[in-house]
């Protein structure tokens, strides 16, 4: 509790509440439509367990406590005890996961509770090499479990975007143009537009137009999947930037 | 360990291999942002101007504070990504001409930029960003707003794009910003989400446009007008009055919507909005002026409202009093019904009414049994007319499904499938066998019993989730897809379905790639085209339904967005129109329609917190004040017979006295004395009960939240310090509290008031907030793991108690006790500890009303001053099933 008065006391913000994985939060916060709630629920596990695994590990220190805190906290979302709060966090549905993680490691009962289970009720499925792969990977020693918590986020995001953006290209039997293309996205294609264009048999015109359509479309995966974790489509941008901030080079 | 690998462009560390293909996540994250083709350093020069920092970005460029080089002069440049047109150059220096102090001055014109005053604060838009602004600033800042619109009209400039985001929050005021310059500007390229968005010639940004505006018409001052009225009412509301998840549904809900009804607002001040926003420009107020002025006017009402407030509470019926009326089978909806919803014919009556969950009714077929599910997952029946509830069987998990004999209910039964259970009960029966690897949440009985409908969600062989309607036939055949299936979804999602009386129609609602969506499918399959309703509402969750016996018409329940109160609509499916049934603050889920169309049964679910009383001997807890409202941070006063609370009855977080009688109930501190309050929490009454400390949360950075002290008689706040949950010395010369240490750690400390001091920081590590003994020896607090510490004020002696792991800690009067209210097992005990001796003592324990989930955020425990009592906030969601007689004309 302590954490949370002193998480929303310094200049603190609550933006509105509105559509977003934020409706999925609601689904499953509403407590009433059970089986709903419970897709809703693992939707969003699925999506968002590994900034928490991040968060807890480096909070815990322990990998396999890690894990079962990390299948505790999402079990204890499925029973909504912290779901049912998420209208009072409002904003961000990011700043409400890390909240809400918070607040779970600060209850001594949850957490007892949660190792006690080691995660009985499995929301999701957490693969531990997997898991820790990432995560010794991705944590550098100056890493706050806020920090950590806040870049895991934001790759989270990019794969999930990369992951529809190829699953789209797949659907339309295009799954090696997008080996080929999505290079383009960040810029960081290595092969030359015309050279490119010969290895695939079509004109560098063709080229530019595909590759253009794969960034918009990009795009605007992107933004609609960033557009679902705030609470109005003008806070995109100012997401996108905090989280470029999380990712930045120094 | 090889070095990474870092990106060529930015710099950053590249994640190896992975779902992002090796690319640098910092570069696609910038590829996802909006172009910006007007990004300019420090230090540029552009004409005279030179660039100090960037402000912000919008649709229509970027604002950068920058200096005139000739004047010396700190100035805003806006710079837009098109060269601007001489006619633009020209009716921009008419717009430069405009000088009023609401107006923002426009100073000079560029090729691709405008040079404005520089203003200090916060726009209106950032502000509602932290919620509704109190009805008095709301009035005030209209005026304002309707002042500049007033000066800018006489000389002919019409603003077009008024809006939260042109409209600065000022020490001196309101500033108005961008007059007339939405007609020029355009963003072509911007994404069609953003709602900035200026496209195909339509100016002005959608969701503050006025109709006739988004018809591209003729347009005069008048749209003015309505932008105004949208503004009033988001600051009112703190939501936008329409909104969309695209452009298209958001212009069609401006052209043909109406906005969710203004609540909790003084009737004229209502008056003055609506009129505002009525789509035809003729029906508008016709010049600011007149806003202005009924603006006043409602001004002077809510002064007259607060006073009212101040002597007595009454307009807010207590629960008591609401099931007193449920009782006497009267409406109760009246409590906040809006003027033009005739519910004058509306008969409530409660169905099923305990202590215990009830929802997901379901009438038998001749309408003289009602199935439900009573608490978390058991199925009962229950006649309509007297007699207890039958339990059949459980796990059942809704939908209940009556078969067309009334002989067997349908249910869900978790990870297995369908089953059915005679409505006598005894053992179930399994009907339809799940998949593995498919969900079969959402399913319907066709009337004459002879088709089992289910969404399924599949999984294909390439892992991919594919919802659509399945049919099983008779129920338990193997099932053969819905087609054709326009309404499929890709992935998982929730899903309703229910058949029409006639069998012939089936509605279908669900959660699809772009949102809710609702349909009408012709049954059996091939009989008609499946049909999508209501395109261009948003809705927040899957919308539940239920069929009148004409067959045409649906009674739904749903939250459109922006998110408000679950409510009932009646829909008719062939012109789609749609008339709201209910109104106020209570939430109204799973509508089922009567056989005969007469009644309908309905789950009410009310959000409550209470403050409850909890007796020192171990009696059952009572109730100290109950209403409709959020209410909590109770704190006797050491006078007796009254207490402080925060409530919400107005929306923000207000802190009122309240006396136990409940004769009298007045404000100390509102809104008014801190505009920007995000929460007030943690009262205290002074020993002597002059003076109440507590904790306010503000808004913005650098804000000066923390403990305040105010008159119990009303009167300006005093900050004490940065930190929260005071405790008043016994000689009410000293706090102690959670102290935000500047750069640390949060620490348990005191501070003498007024003395300017810094706090003295107790060496004993607090997990929660620390408590003051009456006898002012010693200074508890909840430490780390669960222990139980005290410490002297002076920090010199400290004890270890045994364990109490609770949240929140009170003192007998006697200094002798400590009370807690620790967390067994899931239940909340009250809990005592003596401490001489240290032994821990149990009281009560407590039911699931007063579960630790049922306890407020920031609990506290305040002792009543007759030392047999503690007072704590309580939240509960109870639901109820209601029948309503008369609602359908």
């Amino acid at each position: 509790m302590l954490d949370w008065l002193v998480s929303v006391m310094p200049g603190a913000s609550t933006s509105r509440f509105h559509t977003t994985s934020w409706t999925l939060v609601v689904a499953a916060a509403d407590g009433q439509s059970t089986t709903h709630s419970r897709l809703a629920l693992e939707s969003l596990c699925q999506t968002y367990w590994r900034p928490v695994y991040s968060f807890i590990r480096r909070s815990s220190g322990d990998k396999d406590q890690a894990q079962d805190l990390t299948q505790g906290f999402f079990a204890l979302m499925l029973e909504k005890k912290y779901l049912q709060d998420a209208d009072r966090a409002r904003g961000k549905f990011r700043s409400f996961l890390l909240t809400a993680v918070k607040h779970f490691l600060a209850n001594e009962f949850d957490r007892a509770h949660a190792l006690k289970r080691g995660g009985g009720k499995i929301p999701i499925s957490i693969d531990p090499a997997d898991a820790e792969g990432s995560y010794a990977a991705e944590a550098a020693e100056q890493d706050t479990p806020e920090s950590l918590f806040e870049r895991r986020w934001a790759l989270s995001i990019l794969e999930q975007v990369m992951a529809k953006l190829r699953a789209e290209f797949a659907g339309a039997g295009k799954s090696d143009h997008f080996d080929q293309l999505a290079g383009f996205l960040s810029g960081s294609a290595e092969t030359p537009y015309e050279a490119l264009a010969v290895e695939m048999g079509i004109s560098p015109g063709a080229l530019r137009v595909a590759v253009h359509r794969m960034r918009r479309r990009y795009r605007d995966l992107l933004r609609a999947e960033i557009g679902e974790t705030v609470s109005k489509p003008g806070e995109i941008d100012e997401e996108i930037r905090f989280l470029l901030s999380t990712l930045s080079a120094s | 360990m090889s070095a990474p690998k870092v990106c060529e462009q930015c710099g950053t560390p590249l994640p190896a291999g992975g779902p992002l293909n090796g690319q640098c996540p910092r570069c696609l994250l910038n590829a996802g942002l909006r172009d910006e083709a007007t990004q300019l350093t420090p230090g540029a020069q552009l004409g005279p101007y030179e660039i100090v920092e960037l402000l912000g970005a919008g649709g229509m460029g970027a604002v950068y504070k920058a200096r005139d080089t000739r004047l010396g002069r700190a100035v805003a440049v806006k710079v837009c990504r098109e060269q601007f047109t001489s006619r633009f150059e020209r009716e921009a220096r008419t717009i430069s001409a405009l000088n009023h102090s609401r107006i923002c001055t426009l100073y000079d014109v560029g090729p691709n930029y405008l040079v404005m005053e520089l203003l200090e604060g916060e726009t209106l838009a950032a502000r509602l960003r932290k919620g509704a602004l109190s009805i008095d600033l709301v009035v005030r800042y209209g005026a304002e707003i309707a002042d500049a619109l007033a000066a800018a009209h006489a000389v002919g400039v019409i603003h077009r794009d008024l809006k939260p985001g042109n409209i600065m929050l000022t020490k001196a005021g309101v500033k108005v910003l961008d007059f007339g310059l939405a007609k020029f500007i355009r963003t072509p390229n911007a994404p069609p989400q953003q709602a900035e968005t200026l496209t195909q010639g339509i100016m002005g940004t959608p969701a503050y446009m006025a109709p006739e505006q988004l018809e591209g018409k003729e347009t005069d001052a008048r749209v003015d007008i309505f932008s105004l009225g949208l503004v009033l009412y988001e600051m009112a509301t703190g939501k936008p009055a329409f909104a969309g998840d695209s452009q298209a549904a958001l212009i069609a809900s401006v052209m043909r919507c109406e906005p969710p009804l203004l609540e909790g607002v003084p009737e004229k001040f209502a008056h003055v909005v609506e009129r505002c926003l009525k789509k035809d420009p003729d029906s508008r107020w016709q010049t600011a002026s007149d806003i202005r002025a009924e603006l006043e006017w409602a001004g002077s009402a809510v002064v007259a409202v607060a006073v009212a407030a101040a002597k007595r509470n009454w307009w807010w019926p207590s629960i008591a009093a609401a099931a007193v009326l449920a009782a006497l089978g009267v409406a109760v909806l009246w409590l906040r019904q809006p003027a033009r919803l005739d519910l004058s014919t509306y008969h409530y009556r409660p169905f099923a009414f305990t202590q215990e969950q009830e929802r997901f009714g379901s009438w038998s077929p001749d309408g003289k049994s009602i199935a439900y599910m009573l608490g978390e997952d058991r199925l009962v029946v229950q006649p309509l007319e007297g007699g207890a509830p039958t339990r059949l069987t459980s796990p059942a998990l809704w939908p209940f499904v009556w078969s067309p004999d009334g002989a067997r209910i349908y249910f869900h039964s978790p990870r297995e499938g369908i089953r059915a259970v005679s409505s006598a009960g005894g053992q179930s029966e399994l009907i339809f066998q799940g998949d593995r690897d498919s969900r079969e949440e959402s399913y319907d009985v066709s009337p004459d019993g002879k088709a089992l409908v289910i969404w399924r969600v599949p999984r294909s062989q390439d892992g991919r989730m594919r919802g659509s309607v399945w049919i099983s036939s008779p129920p338990g055949a193997a099932v053969r897809e819905y087609t054709p299936d326009p309404f499929a979804t890709d992935g998982e999602a929730g899903a309703i379905l229910r058949f029409s009386p006639n069998g012939k129609l089936l509605y279908l609602s669900m959660r699809a790639g772009t949102g809710v969506e609702t349909w009408v499918l012709p049954f059996p399959p091939g009989s008609g085209q499946p049909r999508q309703l209501f395109r261009n509402l948003l809705w927040n969750r899957v919308v539940e339904a239920s069929w009148m016996p004409d067959n045409q018409r649906l009674v739904l329940s749903g939250n459109l967005a922006p998110l408000s109160a679950q409510s009932l609509w009646l829909a008719d499916t062939r012109s789609e129109s749609l008339t709201k049934l209910v109104d106020g603050s209570a939430e109204h889920w799973w509508p089922t329609v009567s056989p005969d169309g007469r009644r309908l049964l309905l789950a009410r679910v009310e959000r409550d917190s209470d403050i409850v009383e909890l007796p020192l001997d171990g009696s059952p807890p009572r109730k100290l004040l109950a209403t409709t409202q959020r209410e909590h941070g109770a704190a006797w006063s050491p006078k007796g017979g009254e207490f402080a609370y925060v409530t919400e009855r107005n929306g923000p977080n207000e802190l009122w006295v309240r006396s136990v009688s409940g004769n009298w109930d007045r404000p100390v501190v509102t809104a008014t004395e801190f505009p920007t309050l995000l929460f007030l929490l943690s009262p205290a009454f002074s020993p002597d009960g002059a003076r109440i400390a507590y904790t306010v949360a503000l808004a913005g950075a650098g804000n000066q939240g923390g403990l305040y002290i105010s008159p119990a008689a009303g009167g300006t706040p005093i900050r004490i310090s940065g930190g929260f949950a005071p405790s008043w010395s016994p000689d009410g010369a000293s706090i102690a509290f959670v102290w935000n240490r500047p750069g640390g750690a949060p620490v348990a400390a005191t501070l003498r008031i007024g003395s300017n001091q810094t706090p003295f920081e107790l060496p004993v590590p607090c997990d929660d907030p620390p408590v003051w003994s009456p006898s002012g020896e010693w200074i508890a607090c909840p430490g780390k793991g669960s222990t139980l510490l005290l410490v002297s004020p002076d920090g010199k002696a400290t004890r270890t108690l045994p364990r109490m792991g609770s949240p929140a800690l009170a003192w007998s009067k006697d200094s002798q006790t400590i009370y807690g209210i620790p967390n067994q097992n899931g239940r909340t005990l009250l809990g005592a500890v003596d401490v001489r001796t240290g032994a821990f003592r149990r009281v009560a324990e407590y039911g699931p009303e007063l579960a630790p989930r049922a306890l407020f955020s920031v609990t506290a425990l305040s002792l009543s001053p007759d030392g047999k009592s503690l007072a704590l906030a309580t939240e509960n969601l109870h639901t109820d099933l209601w029948i309503l007689e008369g609602f359908a004309k």
